[in-house]
């Protein structure tokens, strides 16, 4: 294995990491948005 | 507790969801150009010392994370406040990612230099406590959900793991392990001998401070979304 190949396996770890957190705190938030918009509702519905 | 505000927490921000990434980006982009395109080679290690510009990096921001973590913690122990706590566990969380990121990367650049993936040498060695304190911190919080005795025994935690910092980075002095202690070396042609070189650590330290904010700021919103679910469901509870 060459010097090339552990810089490009590093950086790739890096973003791999990176773009993984990202697309999981999304999933999260969409999630969490969508349970915040029924319980507005639910609680809207019930003024 | 956050009370329920008339702006819902996942609405359009535009410094969150504009200007904060924009600049990640414009800065990585350069960064990522500088590390690849421009900055020539360091003599002794060749092309693998250019892990060194993120690699570096990642330790401090990540250090500086925990930092943040202790204040914030500091700040919910003493006053209770909710965003101090928030600001605490999501500065975690971002460096426990940055730490792993430079347990991931150092031994990618220690293989071919040292001949070894990993030897326990004191910084390496610290670096793996400093990320088990603050792994534990993190699965403390998840566990103890939003018992309030949990989530202070945790803030001591995010207090007291910040002392491991000072002997992680005096290790090398004090121990003398292999992990290199110094940026600039005496030899004209090794180190960052070349100006290329300081630029481009400049560089990629910027791009990873606004990474590590973005991120931080993201998972804030994320932990206010989360405490709005819990109002709302007391609400409709009640």
């Amino acid at each position: 294995m060459t010097g090339l190949w552990f810089l490009a396996a590093a950086y790739t770890a890096i973003w791999f990491a990176v773009v993984l957190y990202l697309l999981g705190l999304g999933r999260r938030a969409r999630t969490l948005e969508k349970e915040v918009a029924a319980l507005r509702s639910r609680a809207g519905g019930r003024d | 507790m956050s009370s329920r505000t008339d702006r819902p927490a996942g609405a359009l921000n535009p410094w969150r969801d504009l200007w904060l990434p924009a600049a990640t980006t414009a800065a990585m982009v350069a960064a990522l150009w500088l590390v690849f395109v421009v900055v020539p080679s360091e003599r002794v290690q060749g092309t693998v010392q250019r892990i060194f510009y993120f690699h570096v990096h990642l330790a401090w921001m990540a250090f500086g994370g925990f930092v943040v973590t202790a204040g914030a913690s500091v700040a919910y122990l003493a006053r209770g406040q909710r965003a101090a706590d928030r600001l605490a566990e999501a500065s975690a969380e971002v460096g426990l990612l940055y730490t792993t990121l430079v347990l991931v990367t150092g031994p990618l650049w220690a293989r071919p230099i040292w001949g070894v993936w990993w030897t326990w040498d004191p910084r390496l060695t610290m670096t793996v406590v400093l990320w088990a304190i603050y792994a534990s911190y993190l699965m403390l919080r998840r566990l103890g959900g939003r018992d309030e005795v949990i989530l202070r025994y945790a803030a001591v935690l995010g207090v007291v793991g910040v002392l491991d910092i000072p002997l992680l980075i005096i290790a090398i002095r004090l121990w003398r392990g292999v992990h290199p202690a110094v940026l600039l070396a005496k030899d004209a042609d090794a180190g960052l001998a070349n100006p290329m070189m300081v630029q481009t650590l400049i560089v990629a330290g910027v791009a990873l401070a606004l990474l590590f904010a973005w991120l931080v700021v993201l998972r804030m919103q994320f932990s206010a979304l989360d405490d709005e679910v819990e109002a709302l469901s007391a609400e409709v509870a009640a």
